[in-house]
């Protein structure tokens, strides 16, 4: 892929996000969601490899069936309502269908499966933005609805979400599998408190893009696929280790650091709206993927990988250009946790 | 007017469960022809006829290319005849399921629950629909095209034609 | 003249804590020696003050800790049993610490076991004068944590250890009595015994039973006896202070000093009564079977301390404590007598191994014999006036005739033990190879004053103002049952000891057991400590850490989200199954908007 080509596909990957974001009628929210989804189909399938062109397909069929389910709401909603705008989805039907299928957009829990295969089919940094950035648009949609939507659905979603993203993992060794897994969980959370709180939901899904991000960038820069690659590590960044250390734990959400700030508040909110049932399930299903998490500190930083005498280590020249950008998001990442009552 | 529409969609439903059963890709073409066929008559019937007709051709030009590629793929066709032999059953059974439930249907008087939309709707609005598009909804335009081009740009990129050619790796 | 009690008992006290500090620097124990016996004689002048005036003096500083609802001073109380005890209490630790210089003389640590004896004592000296429960505690836990190390002075030997673990565990059951008596006292009336005593009528039983618990434990009465003749593993000059005048009669020496609570409550009394019966007899009965000669010495003090108890219940405790006093001076003579011989022969404190003694340690034997008839009640030494009495109070009260045969047996039955002891040790033939040194000089003096003392003593209080005998007329036979018992206690253990030496060896009884074997409680000994940790063992580690936490924490976890896993990832990258679970959640969801 050329650079020109690469840019364009950026260009329209961003430009129809933002324009997803402003939009409120129903039809230019779809159009752009298209363009997104056809942009998005050529960078993941970069690398030429059968694999590749599998997650392409699925990435592609998955979200086509997604629009087209969003259409037929709209459609149905502009039917009964004879108007288009996002805000005032009145009819209860096509309302339910576009949750469940802007939901297929985000892989919240029963329409996930496409998420971990996708992520894993592709390179690292495609990987990333599948889980963070293609995560905004329906965020955005959902957002503008979400007074609308029906409870139910959100709560039970977030509850299999959480759970399933926590079983998924355990059975992990891909790293990108993983990740892909622990996003679902976090889609979990995100839902959780998306018509009683959205602006938790917002920081939610906020926090977990800025823990994501430098765990990404360190794999890419590591070159780590599978948690094996993980115990080697220390030989050749014993920083970026510690560093990988912590912000998993973050992204698990331990309490000093600001992986924790969300899960507080989001626990909180939904105490106070006398949903406690509904939050302590999710607060003990997130332990699996506590679990996980867990099982990545453990080797990447806790235990020597079994290796012989003779072995030789991993190694490499310093790298030329310095990771700037994911040191700055792994200090917030961690820190972040005081500026709870600022934010 | 309401028997002639029933009869349409009736057969647009049949089209559709050919076009999901059919294990042959090329018989599958015919079927999905046939379904846009029905679809724009139902379009027609409700007295979209300009828009009607631009989809027939717009499907009747893309279904062309997806024909001769089917039969360009298409190498046994005998196993795919045993196969269908069985699918046949299964397809009839189906459609005179289908077909049972419709005249049951129409004989006890729920024959308004399938047709919706009232005399009303059959004015010929579609004039109106375009210029609004062409006149207010410029960025919509813009929007539409440039999703035109991405889908075009995106197939390219896939297929990688600058740079591998016939070879692909699929 | 009022001035003189307080100073000269504070002058004992501080006399003694001096001596324990000149130890350090100075280890010449003659310096000891000396010391108590001036202290002996200082204290006899508040005894002299005394006996002329009848006085009783407290002695109390200012608050030590100030509150509101309660104030803690030191306060002393110098009354008769107080004053009358010190010097006797005195005189017995002096002619031990004697004794125990000679007997010691090649123990290395000779110094530290000497200020452990101070110790001891200044301790039981603290319960003596207590004026409040507090000291009385404080005094109450010394007493019992030196037993624990002069029992266990020679810790090398595993008996020793068991018996000061023994002694310390007995000691701390009954110490919860006198806690929780405290505790009580401390909220519903006052620590203070002179307060305490005008509030006499509204003590209820909970107390009471607090304090015959702590006197059991400590008294070693039936129930709590096993560590008594346990403790006979300390060194003899361990067990002469803490059987004479020291530790055991602390119990019995609370109950008489809070004797004005107890007086009203005929349920407290009652269970003093038959406790003291039943140790008294029970303690006898064990004596007669056993063959140490310091356990048969033991469990005669036992014996002895149940009479006291009986007196207690009989609500005489003056007559408690004049048994209490002479009974210190026999009972330090007759272990002091023991522990000549035990020395003299080489460690052999098994009495069927004796014989003969009279003949190569004769001054020793004649002592042992004036203290063994003491012991009796023989007419006109000292253990007559006490024990004569008690007999004729008892014969003359209303009390259960139950506790009148058992006291009445128990008396015969500790002149079947004291001649069996004077039998088998002193007349007769040596019945094995004794190797027996002489008599030193050392040990002789201690013995005499203490032998003068169990003879003397009893003339004394009877001369003084502290007996008060009951003055009732009663008939001949009454008079002198004690004699009567004591005669035919005699007369049947001689008879039976001449058969028995001439017979074959036989199988000894069950009863025989029973009581050589003290009513089988060392078996608990073992076996509770094995059985609850066995099975706390068994819980722990079987139930709850193998079964329980097993199974339901890791196992269980990682059973339930097995299959769990393996049910979420049963979807395989099949393309077509996504879509039929979108469209089936679609319609399912569709349909439970509708229903």
């Amino acid at each position: 892929m050329n650079l020109m080509t690469w840019l364009m596909i950026s260009l329209s990957i961003t430009l129809s996000t933002i324009l997803v974001t402003t939009s409120t009628h129903w039809l230019m929210a779809w159009a752009c969601l298209e363009i997104n989804t056809l942009s998005m189909t050529p960078m993941i399938s970069k690398p030429h490899h059968p694999r590749a062109t599998e997650a392409a397909t699925k990435y592609f069929l998955t979200q086509t069936l997604a629009s087209m389910a969003m259409l037929l709401a709209a459609t149905m909603n502009a039917l009964n309502t004879s108007h288009w705008e996002i805000t005032l989805m009145l009819d209860q039907t096509s309302t339910t269908i576009m949750t469940l299928a802007l939901m297929m957009k985000m892989a919240a829990a029963p329409f996930h499966f496409w998420l971990p295969e996708v992520t894993q089919g592709t390179t690292t940094l495609t990987g990333l933005t599948i889980l963070t950035w293609q995560k905004l648009a329906p965020m955005s949609l959902l957002i503008m609805i979400s007074d609308k939507t029906n409870q139910t659905i959100l709560l039970t979603t977030a509850i299999l979400s959480i759970t399933l993203g926590g079983l998924g993992g355990l059975n992990q060794t891909q790293l990108r599998k993983l990740l892909a897994f622990s996003s679902i969980a976090h889609t979990g959370w995100v839902l959780s408190t998306l018509t009683i709180a959205p602006n938790i939901s917002t920081l939610t899904l906020s926090i977990y893009i800025l823990t994501t991000i430098p765990i990404f960038i360190m794999l890419h820069s590591t070159s780590s696929s599978t948690i094996k690659d993980l115990g080697t590590m220390w030989t050749t960044t014993p920083q970026l280790t510690s560093a990988l250390t912590l912000s998993i734990l973050s992204l698990g959400g331990l309490p000093p650091l600001t992986g924790f700030m969300p899960k507080w508040l989001i626990l909180n909110k939904m105490m106070f709206f006398n949903l406690t049932m509904e939050a302590t399930l999710m607060a003990i299903m997130s332990l699996l993927s506590l679990y996980f998490y867990l099982r990545l500190t453990y080797i990447s930083s806790m235990t020597l990988t079994p290796h012989t005498n003779t072995m030789t280590m991993k190694w490499r020249t310093n790298p030329k250009t310095k990771p700037l950008m994911a040191s700055t998001l792994m200090i917030m990442s961690m820190l972040m946790l005081p500026m709870t009552p600022s934010l | 007017m309401d028997y002639v529409f029933c009869l349409v969609v009736t057969c647009m439903v049949v089209g559709a469960i050919v076009l999901s059963t059919t294990p042959v890709s090329y018989y599958g073409v015919i079927a999905l022809m046939g379904l846009v066929f029905f679809c724009c008559m139902v379009m027609v019937g409700m007295g979209r006829t300009f828009i009607a007709l631009v989809t027939f051709i717009v499907y009747l030009g893309g279904l062309v290319v997806v024909f001769s590629y089917c039969i360009s793929v298409e190498k046994d066709v005998e196993d795919a005849l045993k196969v269908l032999t069985f699918k046949v059953f299964v397809l009839l059974f189906v459609c005179v399921g289908i077909v049972a439930c419709l005249c049951i249907m129409f004989t006890f008087g729920s024959g308004e629950w399938l047709v919706m939309p009232s005399q009303d709707c059959f004015v010929c609005v579609e004039v109106n629909g375009f210029g609004v598009l062409y006149s207010c909804g410029a960025v919509g335009l813009v929007v539409c095209s440039w999703g035109l081009l991405v889908t075009l740009f995106s197939i390219l990129i896939v297929l990688s034609w600058h740079r591998w050619g016939g070879l692909r790796p699929f | 003249m009022n001035t003189i009690t307080p100073t000269m008992t504070l002058a004992v006290f501080l006399s003694l804590t001096l001596t324990i500090s000149k130890l350090f620097t100075n280890p010449n124990l003659n310096y000891t020696k000396n010391s108590l016996m001036t202290t002996f004689i200082m204290s006899l002048v508040p005894l002299t003050l005394l006996l002329n005036n009848e006085n009783e003096t407290t002695l109390s500083t200012s608050p030590i800790i100030n509150t509101t609802t309660m104030n803690i001073n030191i306060s002393f109380i110098l009354d008769t049993p107080s004053l009358t005890f010190i010097p006797i209490a005195l005189f017995v630790t002096w002619s031990i610490i004697e004794f125990s210089v000679w007997y010691m003389s090649t123990d290395p640590y000779i110094n530290k076991f000497i200020k452990y004896l101070f110790i001891f004592l200044i301790a039981m000296l603290t319960i003596i004068t207590a004026n409040n429960m507090y000291q009385l505690f404080i005094g109450w836990e010394g007493v019992g944590i030196m037993s624990f190390l002069l029992i266990g002075w020679w810790y090398a030997r595993s008996d020793a250890n068991t018996a000061a673990l023994q002694a310390i565990i007995y000691n701390r059951i009954g110490d919860i009595g006198l806690i929780m008596t405290t505790a009580w006292l401390l909220l519903l009336s006052s620590m203070n015994m002179q307060e305490l005593f005008t509030q006499h009528e509204t003590i209820s039983i909970i107390p009471l039973m607090g304090l015959i618990a702590a006197a059991t434990g400590k008294s070693a009465q039936f129930g709590l006896h096993p560590w008594l003749p346990a403790a006979m593993e300390g060194p003899t000059p361990v067990s002469a202070p803490l059987h004479s005048s020291t530790m055991v009669v602390a119990g019995i020496f609370l109950l008489i000093r809070l004797h004005p609570i107890m007086q009203n409550n005929e349920l407290a009394l009652t269970i003093c009564l038959i406790l003291g019966a039943t140790t008294t007899m029970f303690a006898a009965a064990a004596a007669t079977t056993q063959h140490d000669i310091k356990k048969i010495i033991a469990l005669s003090t036992t014996s002895q301390l149940g009479l006291m108890m009986t007196m207690i219940g009989l609500n005489q405790p003056t007559l408690a404590f004049l048994h209490m006093a002479t009974h210190s001076f026999f009972k330090a003579l007759l272990f002091l007598c023991s522990g000549s011989f035990i020395h003299n022969l080489e460690n052999e404190q098994d009495i069927r191994k004796m014989g003969n003694l009279n003949k190569t340690m004769p001054m020793t034997s004649s002592t042992i014999t004036i203290a063994s008839l003491t012991l009796m009640g023989m007419p006109f030494l000292s253990g007559f006036y006490s024990k004569d009495t008690i007999i004729e109070t008892i014969m003359n009260s209303h009390t259960n005739s139950w506790a009148l045969i058992m006291t009445l047996i128990a008396t015969m039955f500790s002149a079947t033990y004291s001649m069996r002891i004077i039998h088998l040790t002193l007349a007769g033939y040596p019945r094995t190879k004794q190797n027996p040194h002489q008599e030193t000089k050392a040990p002789t003096k201690p013995i005499l004053r203490l032998t003068l003392g169990s003879i003397f003593v009893g003339t004394i209080t009877k001369l003084s103002t502290l007996q008060t005998t009951t003055m009732h007329t009663m008939p001949k036979t009454i008079k002198l049952t004690a004699l009567i018992i004591t005669l035919t206690g005699i007369m049947l253990s001689t008879d039976l000891l001449f058969l028995t030496t001439k017979q074959p060896p036989q199988k000894p009884k069950t009863l025989n057991l029973f009581f050589n074997q003290l009513a089988f409680f060392n078996l608990l000994h073992r076996t509770i400590p094995m059985k609850t940790l066995k099975f706390s063992q068994q819980a722990s580690t079987e139930l709850i850490d193998l079964w329980t936490l097993e199974n339901y924490g890791p196992k269980g976890l990682s059973n339930t989200s097995i299959p769990l896993i393996h049910m979420t990832t049963q979807q395989k990258n099949l393309i077509k199954n996504y879509m039929t679970t979108f469209t089936m959640t679609i319609i399912i969801t569709l349909m439970l908007n509708y229903i």
